[in-house]
């Protein structure tokens, strides 16, 4: 899919190079005046010519379809999200926004994160939850671990399985909603709210749309955490991710307050490879 | 003697429609600032308000122009890009943006060099720029339409008369 929107953009030894990788390509980091990187899992390798400062203008111009001013708060933050549901981490300069904050100013370097639906890379998950009654579900690991494509797949499985299932989708990556219509298959059976914040949209699909199950990615601030316990409260069960090193984080921070709320019953943790389900644990409130 | 009446009436009825032709020019300019600086305003709201991308805010604008330059903005390196490409048939010879004057021409590509470029409130302050110039512009322009209208149709005629008194 990448290779579509990326296709005329790139040197045609870049392209070839890119499609050699195939389903192990994960990222692909682009920097002016060097070459461009793919990142395969933990292998990496330079292709191409380097990359003239305005090849790569070019480049960030399609990716962001010409659009500064529709991703200005994604890139504050370091990131956008092409159309296609890859995230495009950036970096460069920032500036004092006038109305506080920051503003990107310029972009010097960009890593695209490579979107794919894994169709049964979630099954041994979504097989636990159902066991376990559909209870809440913390998905843990270390970044560029593939929590996104097990969290994609765990919708689509269980909307298949007959749940219904709310999505969560603040920064378009789970379904890539086109208008708000996913683009990447989720489920028959799913609702995604997509570009909205992830307590606003949980709220909002309880409300409305009465999910059986709320999927969502990388939770990280006090707002999501009260809004995940608001949520478990109301019987909605939930399928989240975090960063996370390992289990020992679950006795931490928010994500410890959540495990000792009951917010949360089994614990995924991915490690060794992306998309790799190194244990699942089931968790008491206790924990 | 019939002939050259008939010669006579065709040649004041060809200068007439020369003149008409000639006033018309003054009208598409004002009727093409029109329609942009309507596709402007629709523009402000697809990008500062719904955040569209810029090729589908460019075609929802519905202005001819406007809509002319998203069909270019694919494999542009930018907005600027596509309003050159845009404006190099546009604004030859017989096309749509003829009739507009090199003033109007630069409000345009003051807007496409920071179309796209920069955040929501510095959008917002470029096209609001673009679209008050263009107003004025368009103000100007229905002024001189309507008094060229009469005058260049009514000189055609007298050109025409004088050209039919000779030949009769």
């Amino acid at each position: 899919m990448v290779m579509r929107e990326l296709s005329g953009m790139l040197p045609a030894v870049v392209t070839d190079a890119i499609a050699q990788e195939g389903e192990a390509l994960t990222e692909i980091r682009l920097r002016p005046g060097c070459r461009v990187r793919l990142v395969s899992g933990r292998k990496d390798r330079f292709c191409g010519a380097p990359l003239a400062a305005e090849d790569f203008r070019r480049l960030l111009g399609a990716m962001m379809e010409h659009s500064y001013y529709a991703r200005e708060e994604e890139l504050a933050q370091g990131y956008f999200t092409m159309r296609n549901g890859c995230r495009v981490g950036v970096c460069g300069a920032y500036a004092p926004s006038p109305g506080g904050g920051l503003v990107m100013r310029a972009i010097g370097s960009a890593c695209i994160r490579v979107a794919r639906e894994v169709r049964g890379c979630a099954t041994p998950l979504v097989e636990r939850m159902l066991a376990l009654g559909a209870k809440g579900t913390i998905l843990l690991s270390r970044p560029g671990m593939g929590k996104t494509t097990l969290l994609r797949d765990a919708a689509r499985l269980l909307s298949a399985s007959g749940l219904t299932v709310g999505i969560a989708d603040e920064r378009h990556e789970l379904a890539a909603c086109r208008d708000g219509v996913p683009t990447l298959d989720v489920g028959e059976r799913s609702d995604v709210a997509d570009g909205c914040p992830k307590h606003l949209a949980m709220e909002r699909l309880v409300r409305s749309m009465a999910p059986d199950v709320i999927v969502t990615d990388e939770i990280g601030n006090a707002r999501d955490a009260e809004v995940l316990r608001e949520t478990a409260r109301q019987g909605v069960a939930l399928l989240a991710s975090a960063h996370a090193a390992g289990f020992d984080d679950l006795r931490r921070g928010m994500l410890g307050a959540l495990t000792d709320g009951g917010v949360f019953s089994l614990a995924v943790l991915l490690e060794g490879a992306p998309g790799r389900i190194a244990e699942m644990r089931a968790l008491s409130a206790a924990a | 003697m019939t002939l050259r009446l008939a010669l006579a009436a065709v040649i004041v009825a060809a200068c007439g429609l020369c003149g008409a032709a000639l006033a018309r020019a003054e009208e598409r300019r004002w009727r093409m600032l029109q329609d942009t600086v309507s596709g402007l305003k629709r523009l402000r709201v697809q990008i500062v308000h719904l955040r569209e991308p810029l090729a589908r805010a460019l075609k929802q604008s519905g202005a001819q122009l406007l809509a002319a330059t998203a069909e270019h903005l694919d494999g542009a390196p930018c907005a600027a890009e596509a309003w050159r490409q845009t404006w190099s048939v546009a604004g030859s010879r017989g096309g749509a943006g003829d009739c507009l004057s090199a003033q109007d021409v630069q409000a345009l590509e003051r807007l496409f060099d920071r179309l796209g470029e920069s955040g929501c409130a510095d959008q917002d302050a470029a096209i609001r720029a673009c679209a008050a110039e263009l107003e004025e512009a368009a103000e100007n322009a229905r002024q001189r339409a309507m008094a060229t209208n009469r005058l260049y149709t009514s000189l055609g005629l007298l050109l025409g008369l004088a050209l039919a008194v000779l030949v009769v």
